[in-house]
């Protein structure tokens, strides 16, 4: 009976979150402490003692608590310590890699000597849905320790990841503020889910974590450990754990940092100066002239009149907006607590300048993570984290992507280098050129109707302010259920998360001056004073100036209900889970828009109240989840050890007949080392497993990498046409009389049985511990095959059908690759140094995808077909290099050689004629496309590498970290593809390079071909090996340097420690293709990366 | 023991009772039933339909000796690429679908079902039709085909089928349609049985054409029923009240005119078009113009008494050279208000007394044309302007901020002077050449040409082969920039006036009164306060493009345009026109 009754009590909490069930139960609990406490009445003394090592070593940061009260003390540097107890107390020492101790209180004072704990000090890393002892992982599980990840300072956390996990690639292909690095786990083709404190959340809350809020990160490569995650997994799994408290007396932890970046490379603007377009003017007017009758002799249109103009003149738009970026952070965070309660709190705000004027970010993050021990058996965690992203920059509606969410305004950064540098961006009322902003901004005469003033598309009132905000409070209820059955456990989590979005847009026309010369038959580029007759408005395509505001509200709950067993008989350690779990989530998205303000300016009431110059959209998403997950695992000594999990998993993306997969994985784990027959060698290898997995997952994705949208199933009609991207267009609508008629229609032919892509995936490993553990690592296999992938079957139907064909689940693509990972560490006298290094394989290829017959075997363009090979190839035209001479051209023409149907001139780059008309493989003395092939496999990086070291000598601390990619073939590339393009006709160079070592008549060696002013495929515009690089690189990705003030000096200034720290990210690079640009960097024209040092202090009080 | 169960049972029972989580409902879009059982989602999805009429187009004439470009270099239209293919069966499918549901619809009242019939059927007829004059007889697909239970490899339909089966169509939408939806009315834009008539009209004129007849092009039956009908749609409208506007230059500008029959409708900001930025010269606008008149054009244009310049028993008859130098002087009105030239007098974006130029170094660089060597520097626009721009349907008052994204003129697409024309052409081909003089001088007078002592308006033509002629060239004029000349060239098998033929533009370069050049900086300021004429000019005649290719290639095998391969390639019992490879013939014969 008293057994039960027990039971009762302590069941209870529980009951009062499920089913509100409130009734007097907190009373019960408040007398039973009580109760206790009233045992004893023996008088406080002062006691003292001292923690050792089995080595003999003090323990310095050692925790003292008097049992059963929240008395705390910590150790000196010495390992001493006093605390306020009683005789007969008893006294909790806790140390992390050490055995707890209870020792009692008894006359003297108490010395205590902690043993290591080989099983505490073995890491445990986070699995889905709970933890894992490294040792006895068997599925491909790549761990990273948030140590190595609080001295940077990056405004995203995925940026600060490239190298430091095998298998997982992170590209940071921009250092624009804000940017964030995409994640690919063993080459996947999209991003991994992302999941944080067991809730699954989007890259986005990924990358708003602050690096030192994380206390464990795994990544799950294997469907053998990602499985659990049913058909979301397939792309592999990042999972987070945020800090908790630990039981000890408070520490505050002040952190502060200043980072300051720059280009790693020149910036293109600063390549050219005027001269050097006049020089181009000069070197394409000559070309065309030769092109052309030649009947009068040839004159430049820029003679020395004109270069001593520009001798000391150059206009430069980066000299008024560029700023090298600059950030600084601040943090302070504490952690604490007794037996009973532990938290963990942090607030930090970071600020971010970034590399334009008028382009910031702001990151406000807060996390309380309290943990409550309620009695023995119940326990509870209240974790919240609330963060606030504020960015504001200049309207910029030209982005290459079409959101304005990215902050990708690369297409900008072109601006800033092709803008010509012969015109003044500002004049004074009297015509001078002005280097600071007048109010006679000048339209550049290009002969473009896009002319604006780009130094008032940065600095003038126009903006885009973005505010980002997300609450996410997570409570967990765990209850030992050993009264009931010994080794059982439940756990209840909720978590919900509120998001708002703000975006507030504003956008004014641009009043400016045409560029009119002073005297147009002199020097032109004398500027004449601006005239009110002559100026422009640049209104941006569109209709009206405008403000809007795109306010979003999101939402999501996410319930876990978790039965565990856990159980040791002798040498049998039982592991079981099972899960269940459900999710929802919402969003409501709305766009307000007002146009034509009486005066410019960016508030509501001073636009008309005419509705038609006032406009609104809005939408709603929602989605759900539901799934049992389940795992049985079985271990006999740590030896044998055997997995099996499953997830039986429902979406409402598929029909309701078709909503649930069941996604199962295996793996068994042997550790030979702790074979008898292995004790002879155990000296040598301490430590070695093998491991096997087998798991199936899935995926939301189609064949080009677009999730699925919502309902396909179903014949849909609608006004608005949603595209894969997301993108909304409305559905064409009519006027009838003097009323606009919104238009429906029926959307995308439905997949009836539509279904997510399967994924199996194999791995096979090798962990291993050499020389007493000093060398430690791992090695893995893996082949993963994706089926059912939806695409568009090359089927086709007669037009006279009407509509496009629904895609179906045919496709199917496989991964195959494999990774190593080593870490050394030891120690030489006082320095205790640590070698790391780890590198990834990846290779995927499409094994069944509809093509054009003539892709087949043996077909005419098998070069272009991408069964049987990767995704990512580069397909082009083998250039020979260029034509040097004019008799080189000469005796081509006289071949009748054509290359896309124009003649040969010299300076131009030559290619191979390999086929003829229709593929035919007799050359036909013409370049075409016809002569195209198949270059590279390799477009994307198949080896990922990092290796490290660090090196510790009294308070001093040295970590380097160099991560490189290899086999890896790359085209120097524009934004509209491969090559390098001549956009600029006669007036600009456009990109810097054809002001470089171009071929002239004087410089016939020349590196690149000559400067034409066309996009021809000879003058550069083609993919061709002429701009292939390997992209291999190896950079020092991160440099840290710390030093740690001496404990002696702690004492007197009572603090536990002070830390200083220098780090330093992409310091530099070694790559055979700096040629052009940053070997990271995605094209020649994109945003640059960038290197930054950053200075820190972190103190603990 | 037991006790701990009931909160954990509870708990399940808590959340398997929600409802099923997984029920989302789509917050996005309606389904099938209900849109086809609610008037107003089936109105909806007709007003979406509606858009298949189209919308201004700055270049519709691009295709023909009006407007500068080459559009037809060698092998311009093959069977492999995509040029002049009109193969719109998505859009059929979509009238199908809305044919099929709608017949069978439960929720909706007879009334109702009618006029979205009537509207759909008259679409289908519009579209198929528009197929036909591409490529000669198609499909004719009346219903949604299922993927498993249709044939979806049907063959094409003959060219007279498609026309029975257009005719059809067109009669039953005549049934189903209001007569006539008054300029007011709220559903004024949609199709009424006025416009139903006057294009079946049309498509009876193509049926009897030499397109479609190649040997018995004038001697047809067709053209006794084309001229039945065309007789009956000419006096219904007229009955009905339509007339033509009374100045030429409002038929489009003043919306909701007499002669309107069918319009596209547009308002700021809910509905525009991008007529006037394809036109303007660049200073006024917001890109180049798109469309810029040639030369060649402009000489087409009659003399004010209705004859060519180079006429010698006309009132305004001129030498080759006296007509280029003064070009403007004492044409048909409808020049002035379709053309600007250099020194025209041009108020566009509210400039008062403005003029537009186009002589290089006087011009702004975005108008400016031609090749002086006194200006140091050549023209941009050498490839692509010819020295005049587009007036007709340009609406002035836009600002130049607003050219892009502000015209909203309603589309004619079709209007009564078109019935006319229509009827004149099948009036004269069935021998009734007096009705086809006296409709031929209504659009005459109404654009302004003396009528001359004979009251003939300039119009010479004594015979069916003569009235064939006149007609053609009015409708060259009348209906310029509107589309039509590429088409009728092509309907009246007279593509060899377009093929083999460059395009010419105007220079034009400031001179004293004297005859000499005037410095180049002199004429600048001149003409920066507008005080320069087109009179104080020389000009000079430049070929258009000046680089690439010059000449335009128009052979007979386009009077039919291919079925494109890939047509075929999924459907192999479609087959192909005889001129391009196949067997189909897809003339009338």
């Amino acid at each position: 009976m008293k057994k039960n009754y027990l039971f009762y009590s302590k069941a209870r909490p529980l009951s009062l979150l499920g089913l509100s069930l409130l009734c007097s139960s907190p009373n019960l609990f408040a007398s039973n402490l009580k109760s206790k406490q009233s045992y004893f009445h023996v008088e406080q003394e002062q006691i003292s003692g001292n923690v050792k090592n089995e080595k003999g070593e003090p323990l310095a940061g050692a925790t003292i608590t008097v049992k059963g009260s929240s008395v705390q003390a910590s150790t000196d540097a010495n390992g001493s310590f006093s605390i306020r107890a009683k005789r007969g107390d008893f006294l909790v020492i806790n140390y992390q890699g050490y055995t707890r101790q209870e020792v009692a209180v008894g006359s003297g004072a108490v010395n205590v000597t902690m043993m290591s704990n080989s099983e505490a000090l073995e890491e445990v890393v986070i699995v889905g849905y709970g933890k894992q002892k490294k040792g006895n992982l068997t599925g491909a599980v790549a761990a990273v320790n948030s140590e190595q990840l609080k001295n940077i300072s990056p405004s995203n956390l995925s940026n600060t990841l490239a190298g430091r996990a095998a298998g997982v690639n992170v590209t940071n292909t921009s250092g624009m503020a804000g940017a964030s690095s995409s994640l690919r786990i063993r080459g996947a083709a999209v991003e991994p889910l992302y999941v944080i404190d067991g809730v699954v959340r989007d890259k986005a809350a990924f990358d708003a974590l602050e690096a030192n809020e994380v206390d464990q990160m795994s990544f799950l490569k294997d469907a053998g450990t990602a499985a659990v995650y049913g058909t979301r997994a397939g792309n592999g799994v990042v999972l987070v754990t945020t800090k908790k408290g630990t039981s000890q007396a408070p520490v505050f932890n002040v952190q502060s940092n200043y980072s300051f970046s720059s280009p790693t490379q020149t910036l293109l603007a600063n390549l050219t100066t005027a001269t050097d377009e006049l020089t181009y003017q000069n070197r394409v007017s000559q070309f065309r002239w030769e092109q052309g009758k030649k009947t009068e002799p040839w004159v430049a249109p820029n003679g020395q009149r004109e270069f001593d103009y520009f001798k000391d003149k150059n206009y430069n738009a980066n000299d008024v907006i560029w700023r090298n970026p600059f950030s600084h952070r601040q943090s302070i965070a504490v952690n604490g607590g007794g037996d009973k309660i532990t938290y963990y709190a942090l607030l930090s705000y970071r600020k971010e300048n970034g590399s334009y004027k008028s382009l910031d970010h702001e990151k406000f993050n807060l996390r309380s993570n309290i943990s409550a021990k309620i009695s023995d058996a119940f326990s509870m965690d209240f974790n919240i984290s609330a963060n606030q992203t504020n960015s504001n920059r200049f309207f910029w509606p030209f982005s290459t992507s079409s959101s304005d969410d990215d902050f990708d305004v690369s297409d900008f950064y072109r601006v800033t280098f092709n803008w010509p540098k012969m015109y003044p961006f500002y004049l004074t009322a009297d015509g001078a050129p002005s280097n600071t902003p007048t109010a006679y901004p000048v339209q550049t005469p290009m002969g473009s109707w896009q002319a604006w003033n780009v130094i008032d598309q940065v600095i003038g009132d126009r903006y885009i302010d973005r505010k980002v905000r997300q609450v996410n409070p997570i409570m967990t209820l765990n209850l030992k259920l050993d009264k009931l059955v010994e080794g059982l456990s439940t756990k209840l989590v909720g978590s919900y998360v509120a998001e708002d979005y703000m975006r507030k847009r504003y956008m004014s026309f641009q009043k400016n001056y045409t560029f009119t010369s002073l005297n147009p038959d002199g020097n032109r580029f004398i500027p004449a004073p601006p005239s009110e007759d002559r100026t422009n408005v640049f209104t941006f395509s569109q209709a009206q100036p405008f403000m809007d505001y795109n306010p979003q509200r999101k939402w999501q709950y996410q319930v876990d209900w978790f039965l565990n067993y856990n159980r040791k008989f002798g040498k049998h350690t039982v592991d079981g889970l099972v899960v269940y779990e459900q999710f929802k989530s919402g969003n409501t998205n709305i766009t307000s828009r007002a146009e034509n303000p009486i005066i410019p300016l960016d508030q509501m009431y001073i636009y008309p109240t005419d509705r038609s110059m006032r406009s609104t959209d809005a939408f709603e998403l929602m989605d759900a989840r539901r799934g049992v997950i389940g795992r049985a695992n079985y271990n006999y000594a740590d030896k044998y050890i055997a997995e099996f999990s499953f997830r039986y998993d429902g979406s409402p993306l598929f029909p309701n007949d078709k909503r649930w997969g069941f996604f199962p994985s295996m793996s068994l784990g042997w550790r030979i080392s702790d074979e008898n027959f292995f004790s002879s060698i155990k000296n040598m290898v301490s430590d070695l497993k093998l491991r096997a997995s087998y798991g199936s997952s899935g995926n939301f994705v189609d064949v080009e990498g677009y999730s699925i949208l919502p309902y396909s199933y179903m014949e849909k009609y609608s006004s608005i046409i949603t595209s894969r991207t997301g993108t909304r267009t409305p559905v064409p609508g009519y006027i009838f009389g003097d009323s606009y008629y919104t238009g429906i229609t029926y959307l995308d032919n439905p997949t009836t049985n539509l279904t997510w892509t399967k994924s199996k995936s194999y791995n096979v490993g090798i962990d291993f511990g050499f020389v007493q553990n000093k060398l430690t690592g791992s090695l893995d296999g893996f082949i993963r095959k994706e089926t059912d992938i939806l695409g568009t079957r090359g089927i086709k139907v007669p037009d006279n059908y009407g509509r496009a064909l629904a895609p179906e689940n045919y496709a199917a693509r496989s991964f195959r690759g494999g990774e190593v990972s080593f870490n050394w560490s030891d120690r030489i006298g006082e320095v205790s140094y640590g070698l790391n290094a780890n590198m990834g394989y990846a290779k995927d290829r499409w094994d069944i995808f509809d093509e054009e017959p003539s892709y087949a075997v043996g077909g005419r363009e098998n070069f272009r077909s991408k069964v049987g090979r990767p995704e990512n190839r580069i397909i082009g035209l083998e250039a020979s290099g260029l034509v040097r001479t004019q008799a080189e051209a000469d005796a081509l023409k006289e071949k009748g050689f054509k290359t896309y149907g124009r003649d040969p001139y010299p300076g131009m780059i030559l290619y191979k004629d390999i086929r003829g008309q229709n593929y035919s493989d007799q050359p036909d003395g013409i370049i075409d496309d016809n002569d195209m092939q198949l270059l590279s496999e390799n477009n994307t990086p198949r080896i990922n590498y990092g290796f490290g070291f660090n090196a510790s000598w009294k308070g001093f601390y040295v970590s380097a970290l160099f991560q490189g990619v290899l086999a890896y073939d790359r085209v120097i590339s524009n934004q509209e593809g491969a090559g390098m393009r001549q956009h600029g006709d006669t007036f600009r160079p456009y990109y810097p390079i054809w002001t470089s070592d171009v071929w002239t008549p004087e410089n016939t060696d020349a590196k690149y071909p000559r400067p034409v002013g066309y996009n021809w495929q000879e003058s550069g515009a083609a993919s061709s090996t002429f701009w292939i690089r390997n992209g291999a690189y190896m950079r020092l990705r991160d440099l840290n340097i710390s030093y740690t003030l001496p404990q002696a000096m702690m004492e007197k200034i009572k603090m536990k420690s002070v830390n200083i720290f220098l780090n330093g990210t992409n310091l530099f690079v070694f790559s055979p293709m700096k040629e052009f640009h940053d070997p990271e960097q995605k094209m020649y024209d994109s945003y640059p990366v960038m290197k930054t040092f950053t200075l820190g202090l972190d103190v603990k009080f | 023991m037991k006790k701990i169960f009931y909160p954990l049972v509870a708990l399940l029972l808590t959340t398997a009772s929600c409802k099923n989580v997984l029920d989302i409902e789509d917050l996005n879009s309606v389904n099938e039933d209900k849109v086809w059982n609610d008037p107003n989602l089936v109105n909806a999805y007709l007003a979406n339909l509606y858009t298949l009429f189209g919308n201004w187009n700055s270049g519709a004439d691009n295709n023909s000796q009006q407007l500068a470009g080459i559009n037809f270099p060698l092998n311009a239209v093959t069977v492999n690429n995509t040029a002049y293919k009109a193969w719109d069966y998505t859009t059929i499918r979509k009238i199908n679908t809305a044919i099929q549901k709608v017949s069978a619809s439960t929720g909706l009242n007879e009334a109702s079902k009618k006029s979205i019939l009537g509207q759909a059927l008259f679409m289908r007829a519009y579209l198929y039709f528009n197929m036909v004059k591409y490529h000669g007889g198609v499909p004719y697909i009346t219903q949604p085909q299922d993927l498993e239970d249709d044939d979806l490899k049907v063959p094409r339909n003959s060219t007279k089928e498609c026309f029975d089966l257009i005719v059809k169509d067109l009669n039953e939408a005549m049934t189903y349609l209001p007569m006539t939806i008054g300029k007011g009315a709220a559903d004024y834009g949609r199709i009424d049985g006025n416009f139903a008539l006057a294009f079946k009209a049309k498509v009876l004129l193509y049926k009897a054409s030499p397109q479609f007849n190649p040997s018995n092009p004038y001697g047809n039956t067709y053209w006794a029923e084309a001229n039945t009908v065309n007789k009956m749609a000419y006096e219904q409208l007229k009955a009905q009240g339509y007339s033509l506007t009374a100045d030429y230059y409002n038929i489009a500008l003043v919306e909701k005119g007499p002669e309107v029959v069918f319009a596209v409708i547009n308002s700021y900001p809910n509905k525009v078009a991008t007529w006037d930025n394809g036109v303007r010269p660049g200073s006024e606008s917001r890109g180049t113009a798109s469309a810029v008149p040639t030369w060649d054009f402009v000489k087409e244009f009659p003399m004010k008494d209705g004859k060519l310049y180079m006429d010698p028993t006309g009132k305004y008859h001129k030498t080759d050279e006296q007509f280029l130098q003064s070009y403007w002087e004492n044409r048909d009105p409808r020049f002035d208000k379709s053309i600007v030239w250099n020194g025209k007098i041009y108020e566009v974006s509210g400039k008062t007394g403005k003029r537009q130029y186009t002589s290089l170094g006087i011009a702004d660089a975005l108008d400016n044309f031609g090749e002086n060597p006194k200006a140091g520097t050549t023209s941009s626009n050498r490839d692509r302007y010819t020295g005049f721009f587009i007036l007709k349907n340009s609406k002035l008052s836009l600002r130049q901020t607003q050219v892009e994204t502000q015209y909203d003129v309603d589309f004619v697409l079709m209007r009564f002077a078109e019935v006319i024309l229509n009827y004149a052409e099948t009036a004269n081909e069935t021998g009734d050449l007096a009705t086809a003089m006296s409709l031929l001088k209504q659009i005459r007078m109404r654009a302004g040409i003396e009528p001359g002592i004979d009251n003939s308006y300039g119009i010479t033509a004594g015979n069916k082969a003569e009235m064939r002629e006149a007609i053609l060239a009015e409708r060259n004029i009348e209906f310029c920039f509107e589309g039509h000349r590429f088409w009728d060239l092509r309907r009246l098998r007279k593509l060899a006036i377009l093929n083999n033929k460059t395009k010419q533009g105007v220079e034009a370069i400031a001179i004293n009164s004297n005859g000499t050049d005037m410095d180049l900086k002199a004429a600048a300021d001149l003409a920066k306060t507008y005080q320069l004429k087109e009179n104080q000019f020389k000009y000079i005649v430049l070929q258009v493009p000046s680089t690439g290719n010059k000449i335009n290639l128009v052979p007979d095998t386009y009077y039919f345009f291919p079925i494109a391969q890939s047509v075929i390639d999924k459907n192999p019992n479609i087959k192909q026109n005889k001129d391009w490879g196949g067997e189909f013939n897809p003339t009338l014969e």
